[in-house]
């Protein structure tokens, strides 16, 4: 138990959790639409602003999980409810209840039919990530890892596209057979540590290496199935052409990051001696996602569907990051997690907004805007640049201490990760060329109004974020830094240990 | 092995074999006639002489039947316990009291169904 | 003595409310719902006296009462409670039902309670004469409530099918009774046992043989492949509130018997371990794939219903005998009998006259004409599918990680896989409620009593995933 700072007072992560939740109560009993709407946007904003109250509580130099809560939950089988943040979660929870009010923003006029429903989906989506991101015991981790994909399902499969069926149950079985085994090897880690399913206690214990071996298939299976890793995406761009703005932006900015996530907190840490082992494959993994993703998104004639693949890319870097297993490299990718949260998040609220005017995604019917929709084509266009990592922009920043990291590691690796970065220029740089110019026989496009002052409000956010990350990343990097540095050492003394044991 | 155990699934088996054996062989080699009449299933003679059997019985019958079959199990019940009365008791005497109780609560839901009118 | 009476209230309370029930019917002389609220009152009183001495003493020792021909224990009273919850919710949604449906008459609510009072005695039986009897209370009962509709060729057909294949079953099981009382001139679960454990269980072929019968009659009655395959005709035939009984009263009822035979009065499972084993394994895919294939929603569940005796079959030889709590069976139990009754209370009042809708397609569009309802049955299917936060994924996490504490790994794993097969059949009606689009008002007539124990039932649901009281 001594890596829990408990919380004194108040229990902050409690309330960010259960606040969302108990919101939704209301939207039961009260289905009035426009009441949902004001009403979601007032605890989202409530959760956002408690969440912000953690920074100046948040303690950079330990690694120790802070603001924890322990209480027994069910005691015949030693399950625990015990949460807690440290510098690997604390962005990504800030960056989920950050974006929340803005995802309500873009669903103001774009959801139409069942309002209150739609709400209820929402608050229910944000108790389980945020639940996610500070679960400590491997069975509250996975009730809240599969109680958000009900309600994404449904945000999928209501709310959705043409092929929306298709699309949410594909999202669902894939995800949930990539749970399957993730159980399993929860129940296995249950009884080989004294009957404990308090994750901190997991870590960094000796496995036999077989056994190390499989946790990591069943681990890997699970994580990269969400991020999802090349061959396991073909879930993503069905998912993401099919959900409505809303769903998009929160399976893009959070949902994918729960991979990444789980990768840093269990595959690292529980076992160390296969992710050496098995690290080169999954390198090479990740490289084939980048240079894969970089190229069908150079194919697509649908924005969402483009976008859907440019993240395909951006996730590899981000696993790219992380098993490279040095500090530029999980910093990076921590980073990167963010970056790709901001940014593609914001691409989808973009191309939501052209979808509500046009009422299509194909490039062919958004051509030539520029000049109708000046102000919409220049936020488009910095999140386009800082999507394929233009200087200046956040992604920037985290690209390059991944590619530095790659570097060190291995130099062909880093030199095979570069043309994705090239494809990513290609693509974005395409999509921008016929989004604001087009060709010379261009659609009618007068029609078009510009933004106006709540989609400009909800982008405005993503792009002060795009710029503060992409100039001054450092307070960003100092909140990580000891999680990291301690998840490195801890990775490098396990590896000392079982040489020198191997020695003898 | 036991020796009895083998001979006696020998005559089982023996006896298994035996039978359709001589079956087939009466029907192979004895004399037979036929004919329209000779041809016919031999059903008692009922076929040929008081009509058709699948006729239908009034439910009644089967109704009564199953009753009289419950209240004569109660008797048949009733004997053993007789004759050991007095070991028994009042134990007893209680025992077979709440028993034809049940009982007479089935009689009394019989009656009111009109179950033992016979229109 | 008078200490004795007092554990056997539940089960004498709810055999006189039965005969009361059929006096009542017997004149005619009230109206359905009041029979059915005094059924419910009947439930409910005998649920108040299970309840109040386990709060008082967490463990009660074992007392053998009627010359150890019954036994009450923590395992039967938790057993108990959730019959006669089953009855209780059985005989609310049932008012719903017989509303839409012009056949309901008073007689349905006395067979249900004379049912449940077998079923409470089939769960204290320590014997297999009085498990015989108590098997032959509520066949009958639960035979004629099968039929009880009587001018429908399915159910007519439904009842032909259950009561034939059930008096085979019977017959099994007195044929095991003799061969097991020919082996050791002794019918309780204890003698058994310590033949068993003494002996071995092929010392004696008549005790193997007739234990094999037993299990095969009990195995018929709980749906384990291959004796399942009647039970999707019997569940589509039978009224909705009896195919809801009897999915989950009796499935109790005849878990918690086998519990007691295999486990309870001594552990005889090891001898029967590999084909249970194998039994499991069919029993899961064989459902899965029934299930996989139908297109009416209560055959579907009726195929569903072998999946969870499958899981429950993994509790069965996985908890450890030597200091058996049943927790993890009845956990288990509950929760799938809170998902299952609800599915079945929603029904009720869904299906319409006649039961009308009955397939996947004719709850299309649920979701927009009645939100509530639709949200009610996505609980009840998640709950039984396994996922969180419902009671069922913990009944399934229960029984996997006590898969694994004892060894069968395989068991787990089969039992995890065929969870996420299940989410095939679970997801169409999910599907079909919230995806397509409505061309049907549901138009539904009168009682709410249905939708209350529905929404009752959710809470549950919701409540036992996170306050395991059982546990």
């Amino acid at each position: 138990m001594d890596q829990l700072l408990l919380n004194q007072g108040f229990p902050l992560l409690s309330t960010l959790i259960f606040l969302p939740l108990a919101g939704s109560l209301l939207l039961f009993v009260v289905r009035d639409p426009h009441f949902a709407r004001y009403w979601t946007l007032a605890v989202t904003s409530i959760v956002a602003l408690l969440s912000l109250t953690l920074l100046p509580k948040f303690d950079r130099d330990t690694a120790a999980f802070q603001f924890a809560e322990h209480h027994p939950w069910i005691e015949s089988l030693n399950i625990t409810y015990v949460i807690g943040v440290d510098g690997i979660s604390i962005l990504l929870i800030l960056l989920t209840t950050l974006i929340m009010p803005f995802c309500v923003l873009a669903s103001w006029t774009y959801i139409k039919d069942r309002v209150p429903a739609f709400m209820i989906c929402m608050l229910i989506m944000e108790t389980a990530m945020i639940g996610v991101f500070v679960a400590l015991d491997f069975v509250l981790f996975y009730i809240l890892w599969e109680a958000m994909l009900i309600p994404m399902y449904f945000l999928i499969g209501i709310w959705g596209g043409p092929r929306k069926i298709y699309a949410s149950i594909k999202f669902f079985l894939y995800t949930l057979a990539g749970s399957i085994l993730l159980l399993v090897a929860i129940i296995w880690l249950y009884t080989a540590n004294g009957y404990s399913f308090f994750i901190p206690d997991m870590m960094w214990k000796d496995y036999p290496f077989t056994a190390q071996i499989l946790l990591f298939i069943a681990f890997f299976l699970a994580f990269a199935i969400k991020v999802p890793m090349f061959p396991f995406h073909t879930w993503l761009p069905a998912a993401h052409v099919e959900a409505p703005t809303a769903g998009s932006v929160i399976l893009a900015s959070i949902l994918l990051k729960m991979g990444t996530y789980g990768f840093l907190r269990f595959a690292l840490p529980i076992t160390p001696e296969a992710t050496t082992t098995l690290m080169p494959y999954v390198l090479w993994l990740s490289i084939a996602g980048i240079i894969y993703g970089g190229l069908t998104a150079l194919a697509q004639q649908d924005m969402k569907k483009l976008i859907a693949y440019s993240s395909v890319g951006h996730m590899g870097f981000v696993t790219l990051g992380i098993f490279v297993l040095n500090i530029d490299g999980i910093e990076g990718a921590i980073l990167q997690m963010i970056n790709h949260g901001i940014t593609t998040g914001a691409l989808f609220l973009c191309v939501g907004m052209i979808y509500e005017r046009t009422h299509s995604r194909e490039l062919s019917s958004a051509t030539g805007i520029g000049q109708y929709m000046p102000v919409f084509v220049t936020l488009i266009g910095i999140f386009s640049l800082s999507s394929l990592a233009f200087p200046g922009t956040n992604s920037f920043v985290g690209e390059f201490m991944i590619l530095a990291g790659a570097f060190r590691h291995d130099v062909p690796l880093a030199l095979a990760a570069i043309p994705g970065a090239v494809l990513a220029a290609a693509y974005m740089l395409r999509m921008l060329q016929k989004i604001i110019w087009g060709g010379t026989n261009n659609p009618d496009q007068s029609w078009l109004t510009d933004l106006n002052s709540r989609e400009i409000i909800t982008l405005a956010p993503f792009l002060f974020f795009v710029f503060w990350i992409g100039l001054g990343p450092q307070p960003f990097l100092a909140m990580m830094h000891s999680s990291v540095v301690n998840l490195l050492d801890q990775f490098h003394g396990y590896q000392q240990a079982i040489t020198a044991a191997g020695m003898y | 092995m036991d020796l009895e155990l083998v001979l006696s699934a020998a005559a089982l088996i023996g006896l298994a074999v035996l039978i359709p054996a001589l079956m087939l062989v009466t029907a192979i080699f004895g004399p037979r006639a036929k004919g329209k009449i000779k041809d016919e299933a031999y059903e008692s003679g009922i076929g040929a002489t008081i009509g058709v059997v699948d006729q239908k019985f009034s439910v009644k019958f089967y109704l009564l039947a199953i009753l009289f079959l419950i209240f004569d199990i109660e008797a048949v019940f009733m004997y053993p316990w007789a004759v050991s009365v007095r070991e028994l008791g009042w134990f007893g005497f209680i025992e077979m009291v709440v028993f034809m109780l049940f009982l007479f609560t089935g009689l009394i839901y019989i009656l009111q169904k009109g179950v033992l009118n016979w229109r | 003595m008078n200490c004795d009476i007092v554990f056997l209230l539940p089960l004498f309370i709810v055999t006189i409310g039965a005969i009361l029930l059929m006096l009542l019917s017997a004149f005619e002389s009230i109206r359905l719902e009041v029979a059915s609220a005094l059924s419910v009152g009947i439930f409910a009183l005998a649920f108040l006296v299970q309840l109040v001495p386990i709060g008082l003493t967490d463990v009660l020792p074992f007392v053998s009462i009627f010359n150890g021909m019954l036994a009450v224990s923590d395992f039967t009273r938790i057993a108990s409670m959730i019959i006669i919850a089953c009855g209780l919710f059985t005989a609310m949604s049932a008012i719903s039902y017989f509303r839409q449906n012009n056949f309901g008459s008073l007689e349905f609510f006395s067979l249900m309670t004379f049912a449940v009072s077998g079923m409470l005695l089939l769960t204290m039986a320590q014997e297999l004469i009085t498990v015989f009897i108590a098997l032959e209370t509520v066949s009958l009962s639960i035979y004629v409530l099968v039929g009880y509709n009587r001018r429908n060729v399915l159910s007519s057909e439904a009842v032909l099918k259950y009561l034939i294949l059930g008096a085979f079953a019977g017959g099994f099981f007195a044929m095991g009774i003799a061969l097991v009382y020919g082996a050791l001139g002794d019918t309780g679960f204890a003698a058994i046992a310590a033949s068993v454990s003494r002996d071995g269980l092929l010392h004696n072929p008549a005790l193997a043989g007739g234990l094999l019968f037993i299990l095969f009659a009990l195995f018929f009655k709980v749906t384990v492949f291959p004796f399942h395959s009647w039970v999707v005709d019997v569940y589509d035939g039978a009224p909705i509130p009896v195919t809801g009984f009897m999915a989950t009263a009796l499935k109790t009822a005849i878990i918690a018997v086998l519990a007691n035979v295999l486990l309870l009065a001594g552990d005889i499972r090891e001898s029967w371990l590999d084909m249970l084993f194998y039994l499991t394994v069919l029993t899961l895919f064989a459902g899965n794939l029934i299930a996989i294939g139908q297109n009416s929603l209560k055959r579907m569940l009726a195929a569903s219903g072998i999946v969870h005796t499958g899981y429950l079959l993994i509790a069965l030889i996985a908890v450890s005998g030597d200091q058996f709590s049943g927790s993890v069976i009845l956990y288990y139990l509950a929760a799938y009998a809170a998902s299952t009754l609800g599915i079945f209370a929603s029904l009720s009042y869904l299906s319409g006259t006649d039961e009308k809708r009955k397939e996947f397609n004719d709850f299309s569009g649920l979701a927009k004409v009645r939100p509530y309802s639709a949200a009610a049955i996505t609980i009840f299917l998640l709950s039984m599918a396994g996922i969180p936060p419902t009671a069922g994924f913990m009944g399934k996490l229960y029984i996997i990680v006590t898969a694994y504490q004892g060894g069968h790994v395989i068991l787990a794993v089969l039992g995890i896989v065929s969870s996420i097969l299940s989410m095939w059949y679970y997801l169409r009606l999910i599907i079909a409620m919230y995806f397509h689009e409505a061309d049907d008002l549901f138009e539904t007539s009168g009682s709410r009593s249905a939708p209350v124990c529905a929404f009752i039932l959710a809470i549950c649901v919701l409540a036992l995933s996170l306050y395991p009281v059982a546990i």
